[in-house]
């Protein structure tokens, strides 16, 4: 193991670490903002702007700007901050680091921008066309030699394991989106493409697809996170390391068969389908496994749980990811999935998972690292910290509860046959019937996107060097020594 | 090479190695003196510079 004293710290380069975290704040505000915007939408149609700023033409920069924006600027933020300090060595190549986060911001922009457009080859989570296809392939090969590279010349003999699951994402991302985004493009300067592949198999590998950009974007690259993140704020090492070794082999090996499960009852042969179905729900294990491994870090410092908001936030996450790990086979399951596919529940899941795995985690990273990465001592205010945990966290039980009832409801009027055999109910009537449930939705995410843009100012207070007086007293300073500060610009 | 994917072992041999290699792994985990190794190694972001 390498023991660095303080004359041979790296240089790490935060430069880029900051860039990300600015980013992500950025568009997790956008990305809420559009949330709320397209909730209420669904609850009062007037607010449909056609053609261009309509639910249909929204719905995917919604979906994007989260998962890809948000999420996406997270994971190059913490995944360029864990790896430099777990491998004890700076970034390569800082000018390539730069291109992959200019490079992602214009890919982000140019999906945007198509999809109010009404450019969109219409595959869900994969929706820009050709061109921004090739672009992004070209900035997320660079991403994985930074990354590899900063890997290969690392000063500590062991790769901790967090940058594995970081290592897996990103390959495995670059796999999937490469292979579902083949398609010929109609004219050199036109938008339009064909899919290379036609029928159920364009279907199955666009949910092989699908299903790893769950699995690996939302699920291994944030499980990267936890084994950094929670450890650090515990000031405990992970609860068991050779757990988290099973952790990433299972996890990685499994999650790549889950993707049939999106499509039971359709075209797909039934092998196939019982395949991701039984794949799905092999996958309890290793996610119960990591969530395990998680929560025990705190094993015999509990106390520390009821002091600090940042590991507040993590844990709840874990306890998302728990919950959200435990439903998602369960809707695999076919006879469930019959109720389940195409209502409200998916959707009531889905942010389970993103506002509460993916949002809370990452809130907790950036509380941790904002501090650091700006040369303070400490957030602006923990109270606010606080204030925003609780807020959040009523937004998504608001958010998730309606949705499950929604949801079921929606499945059983579709299914409710009278006493003659015919449909009791019309679709309409089932739209009807959800309204109130879309404004306690479009409610929900509203709390959500407040706790946001508390975090913001939180964020914006700290990185002025400002103290919460009232809270820390008015002999506290909170920027370190002028050296450190110059050390870490 | 088209036969052998056509085969119906094909599936079988696939779930075979799949369940060898994971169950290789976790064995692989428990090796004598792993316990040591694995505590050090779980210990990085802890003993890293602070800064």
């Amino acid at each position: 193991m390498t023991v660095m004293t303080d004359q041979q710290e790296p240089e790490y380069n935060y430069d880029i670490v900051r860039r990300f975290t600015l980013a992500t704040v950025f568009w997790c505000i956008v990305g809420l903002l559009l949330g709320v915007l397209i909730a209420s939408q669904l609850a009062f149609p007037d607010l449909n702007i056609e053609p261009y700023f309509n639910f249909g033409r929204l719905r995917p920069v919604h979906t994007s700007a989260v998962i890809f924006a948000f999420c996406g600027n997270a994971l190059f933020a913490t995944s360029y901050y864990v790896v430099q300090r777990t491998c004890g060595v700076r970034l390569w190549n800082d000018k390539l680091a730069n291109f992959t986060f200019w490079g992602y911001q214009l890919f982000i922009v140019m999906a945007a921008t198509g999809y109010i457009l009404g450019v969109n080859q219409t595959k869900e989570y994969a929706e820009p066309e050709w061109y921004a296809d090739i672009w992004l392939t070209i900035v997320w090969v660079s991403y994985l030699l930074v990354y590899l590279m900063t890997c290969i010349k690392r000063k500590e003999p062991h790769l901790y394991v967090a940058n594995w699951f970081y290592l897996s994402f990103i390959v495995t991302v670059a796999v999937v989106h490469v292979a579902n985004n083949i398609s010929i493009p109609v004219d050199i300067v036109g938008a339009k493409s064909y899919s290379a592949f036609a029928g159920v198999q364009s279907a199955m590998i666009q949910w092989w697809y699908g299903h790893n950009a769950v699995g690996f974007f939302l699920t291994s690259g944030f499980l990267g996170m936890m084994y950094y993140f929670v450890p650090k704020q515990a000031e405990r090492p992970i609860y068991s390391y050779r757990l988290s070794i099973i952790h990433f082999w299972s996890l990685i090996f499994i999650y790549i068969w889950a993707g049939p499960h999106h499509l039971h009852y359709t075209a797909l042969p039934d092998w196939a389908q019982t395949l991701g179905m039984t794949f799905s729900i092999m996958l309890w294990m290793p996610s119960w496994g990591g969530m395990v491994n998680g929560v025990m870090t705190l094993s015999g410092a509990w106390h520390k749980l009821r002091e600090d908001p940042i590991l507040q936030f993590m844990i709840i996450s874990l306890a998302f990811y728990g919950m959200a790990t435990f439903e998602g086979p369960l809707m695999a399951i076919r006879s469930v999935n019959s109720l389940s596919h195409y209502t409200d529940w998916t959707i009531g899941h889905v942010h389970s998972a993103a506002l509460g795995w993916n949002g809370f985690i990452t809130f907790g990273a950036l509380y941790y690292m904002v501090p650091k990465l700006w040369g303070q001592t400490r957030m602006y205010s923990t109270k606010l910290i606080s204030l925003h945990l609780w807020i959040a966290t009523i937004g998504i039980v608001f958010y998730i509860t309606a949705m499950w009832v929604s949801g079921i409801m929606q499945g059983l009027m579709w299914r409710t046959y009278d006493e003659m055999g015919f449909l009791q109910y019309s679709f309409v009537e089932s739209v009807m019937a959800m309204k109130p449930f879309y404004i306690i939705r479009a409610m929900g995410g509203g709390l959500y996107l407040t706790g946001a843009l508390i975090m913001t100012y939180n964020i914006w207070r700290t990185i002025r060097g400002d103290v919460n007086v009232k809270e820390f007293g008015s002999d506290q300073t909170q920027t370190q020594s002028p050296q450190t500060q110059g050390a870490m610009a | 090479m088209k036969h052998f994917f056509a085969s119906a072992d094909a599936g079988m041999l696939g779930l075979l190695f799949f369940f060898i290699f994971f169950c290789a792994v976790t064995l692989w985990t428990f090796r004598s003196g792993s316990k040591a190794d694995y505590e050090k190694q779980g210990r990085i972001p802890l003993e890293e510079n602070e800064s």
